[in-house]
């Protein structure tokens, strides 16, 4: 009852009356596509572009089959937290650390996963204006293309969760079309490049696995999204096709990559992704790739704008400040690790320890949360909205 | 409302200058672009890598209808930055649609040169890579009156020739997948120079990036049907004398469908001695009569079948003369028989010593069937 009580007093602080049914159900604002396309365009960043020759590099023409393997890693790990998620109602992944471990290290918990969404957006910002340079303006200064960058991703922040759903629709829809490019060098495809075809022992699969989830994570931007969702029933086959169709993706650019490029050739080009769309021949249209840098552009404003917006989202559940001043309070800190790495290699080295984070707070850290809430019988506060029959079974299977 | 509405549309006016800034980007104007259609690279006789442009010239008051111009450098890259130097025009490379190798350069192995051509991402993966028989510089210098733009004529010589296989068809990226993927060995065309134009020789055969030989044509197009192409392509066979002729017939025909596959078995080799695999491949045609020099009715089912058994007959022994020679003449693997081989066994790693060997070793055989669909439109 004391839980609820604060948050009854956060919200009060915040708006000063209490909120009435349709402030929530605005607030609640994502339909089942724009949940689906939000776990599914947030996955997709700049991992693509390099997918097929790190799977090469990890597990020879046989690493497409690490996909499948992370595609299922995924679905367990989108189960386990939709499981803590539905256990806590209407929280999101910070409130339920605060619930679960107590306020401070909740809150440091917190602050940690915050962090780990700043990293995510500087970085994958960088890693993109990297791309853009080495491949279209190679003298362009690193800094104002940053800044300039982080205007739309702000917008998108900035404007809370609807936008963002919307946007994650949008970009799907901008992007999608990109597959299109995919049929050039598709029909090229040398069988002979996809044999023998179980050729990978299984220590070398487990690395290529390891190293597809790095590009897979995105998901856990759902343990922030959930309390807008509409219908949190829904929750777990919007975010499992979402997921899916990533999965489906990658699949498709990697099984094309290996089958045009043979495994040889794909560990000499960094990103054979781009490579592919240089195949497309169209009279008016010399370079392809460079349209589809430009679309990419897409993928990676709400990328970061998601992230953006998590981070965010930790002050505000911990302060009465507006989303908006939370977010803006991240930016300094976000141009400071975008601009922190002078070159591509110690690019690499932080994307390394990013994805390293992004194991923990995607895989480790629902499944602690949720063994420590099982244990100490901490469960969601709000209880209007849910029907008590949900509630029996839970605490049945608790 | 207004309170709000003020500051964004600050920004918005602020993000509007933006716009003015692409009054400051370079300009690049066509008439002082040298667009490099073609280059040629040539060997010296003191060592040096000598490298030709051919730009076309588009203003009106130019005499020559293109620009030549050449410089020598120790690495390709520092011959082609070195190019600016004997030209007014900026020199860039974004139109780039073929490169010409000396024979006397590619049998040093082109790879360097190809390099620096595929890490310029200005530069098109569809860039055709071919090899001449003489000195690049000349095909590039020489002028051919009818063709006043060397870059194009090349450029469409080539594409033209590759869609009746007389050439394969194969593209800077297609090259180096092959150099590195241990599974077949490159190809380029060929190209010669004969008085006052250009001919498509057909294919230059590598191993690795070292230049081996050659092929004609016609042996091209056998190659391109072993290796599940040439639909469309055209192909003579000499048929047995008929009696009371002095020369012996000639019949040529166009292949309407062509299928192909192949078969991998390996045989246990006996005692002591190493596996032998044996390759067939299956190529199933069907085609009709272009031209016949003969005289017996084409209409007559059993002259029909007698035809086709000798076309079968003769096909099939010159394709295997032909793979004979790659192996063991060549030393080359055009048609990616590695990678057959290869894809059917599992091998702790496959490299180039055992795919050299296997291919050296393998026996490979030839079912070649032909069908005549229409004997022509004319009896």
């Amino acid at each position: 009852m004391s839980q609820e009580a604060s948050g009854n007093q956060q919200s009060t602080k915040r708006t000063n009356q209490p909120r009435s049914r349709s402030t929530i159900l605005a607030m609640r604002s994502l339909d089942f596509s724009q949940t689906m396309f939000l776990i599914q365009t947030v996955q997709v960043g700049i991992g693509l572009l390099n997918l097929p020759r790190v799977i090469v590099e990890a597990a020879g023409h046989s690493g497409w089959q690490g996909i499948i393997l992370a595609g299922f890693l995924v679905q367990i790990a989108i189960w386990i937290m939709v499981v803590l998620l539905r256990r806590f109602e209407n929280l999101d992944i910070y409130e339920i650390a605060r619930r679960v471990l107590g306020k401070w290290v909740g809150n440091l918990l917190g602050l940690l996963f915050a962090f780990y969404c700043v990293f995510a957006t500087g970085l994958v910002a960088r890693s993109y204006i990297e791309v853009v340079q080495s491949w279209l303006f190679p003298t362009t200064s690193t800094p104002v293309f940053f800044l300039l960058f982080l205007i739309p991703c702000l917008y998108c922040a900035t404007g809370g969760a609807r936008v963002l759903g919307r946007f994650a629709v949008v970009t799907f829809f901008a992007t999608a079309w990109m597959l299109i490019l995919m049929f050039a060098p598709a029909r090229e495809v040398q069988l002979d490049y996809y044999l023998p075809l179980f050729d990978a022992p299984i220590d070398k699969l487990m690395a290529a696995t390891t190293k597809v989830s790095a590009s897979v994570i995105g998901f856990e931007m759902l343990l922030v999204v959930f309390p807008f969702v509409q219908r949190k029933d829904k929750v777990l086959l919007a975010s499992s096709i979402g997921i899916w169709i990533t999965q489906v993706i990658y699949l498709m650019v990697t099984l094309v990559a290996i089958g045009f490029y043979g495994e040889k050739f794909i560990e000499h080009l960094i990103s054979p992704t781009l490579h592919m769309f240089k195949i497309v021949q169209l009279p008016m249209i010399e370079r392809m790739e460079q349209i589809g840098i430009a679309t990419w552009s897409f993928l990676i404003v709400n990328t970061t704008g998601t992230y953006l917006w998590a981070a965010g989202r930790y002050l505000h559940t911990l302060t009465a400040w507006k989303e908006r001043t939370c977010i803006y309070l991240f930016v300094p800190f976000v141009i400071g690790i975008g601009l922190f790495p002078r070159n591509m290699f110690l690019l690499d080295e932080f994307e390394g320890y990013l994805s390293l984070a992004g194991y923990f707070f995607a895989g480790l850290l629902p499944v602690l949360l949720l063994l420590l809430a099982l244990i100490f019988k901490k469960k969601g506060g709000v209880k209007e909205d849910s029907s008590p029959q949900e509630e029996k079974e839970e605490s049945t299977a608790s | 409302m207004s309170k709000h509405t003020l500051p964004y549309k600050c920004l918005l006016l602020l993000l509007s200058t933006a716009l003015l800034v692409t009054g400051c980007a370079r300009r690049n104007v066509l008439e002082d672009l040298g667009l490099t259609l073609s280059v040629g690279y040539d060997m010296t006789d003191d060592g040096k890598i000598l490298v030709t442009a051919a730009m076309p010239e588009v203003s009106q008051e130019a005499q020559e209808k293109v620009e030549i111009i050449a410089s020598k450098g120790d690495l390709s890259k520092e011959a082609r930055s070195n190019l600016g130097l004997s030209t007014d025009r900026k020199v860039v490379s974004g139109q780039l649609r073929t490169a010409i190798f000396s024979e006397k350069l590619a049998r040093q192995g082109i790879w360097q040169n190809l390099d620096t051509l595929l890490r310029d991402v200005n530069i098109t993966s569809a860039l055709i890579v071919c090899i001449s028989d003489d000195k690049a510089h000349d095909i590039l210098s020489t002028k051919y009156p009818d063709r006043p733009n060397i870059g194009r004529y090349v450029f469409d010589l080539l594409r033209k020739e590759q869609k009746n296989y007389t050439v394969p068809k194969t593209t800077i990226e297609d090259f180096a997948r092959r150099y590195y993927d241990r599974m077949a060995d490159p190809v380029a065309p060929y190209l010669q120079l004969e008085v006052g134009h250009l001919k498509a020789a057909g294919t230059a055969l590598f191993r690795e990036d070292k230049y081996v030989g050659s092929l004609s044509p016609e042996e091209t197009k056998m190659l391109m049907l072993l290796s599940g192409k040439g639909e469309g392509g055209d192909i003579k066979q000499t048929l047995k004398t008929s009696k009371g002729k002095s020369k012996p017939d000639q019949i040529l025909m166009t292949f309407v469908r062509a299928t192909n596959d192949y078969e991998v078995k390996s045989q246990k080799g006996k005692k002591g001695k190493r596996d032998k695999t044996s390759i067939t491949f299956n190529v199933k045609v069907s085609g009709q009569v272009v031209e016949y020099s003969g005289e017996e009715d084409l209409l007559d089912p059993t002259v029909k079948t007698n035809l086709e058994k000798q076309i079968s007959e003769g096909l099939r022994s010159r394709m295997e003369d032909l793979i004979d020679q790659l192996q063991h003449k060549y030393k080359s693997d055009p048609l990616g028989i590695g990678g057959h081989i290869r894809a059917q066994h599992t091998y702790k790693e496959w490299t180039r010593e055992i795919w050299r060997r296997e291919y050296e070793n393998a026996k490979i055989k030839v079912n070649f069937d032909f069908e005549i669909t229409r004997p022509g439109v004319i009896k």
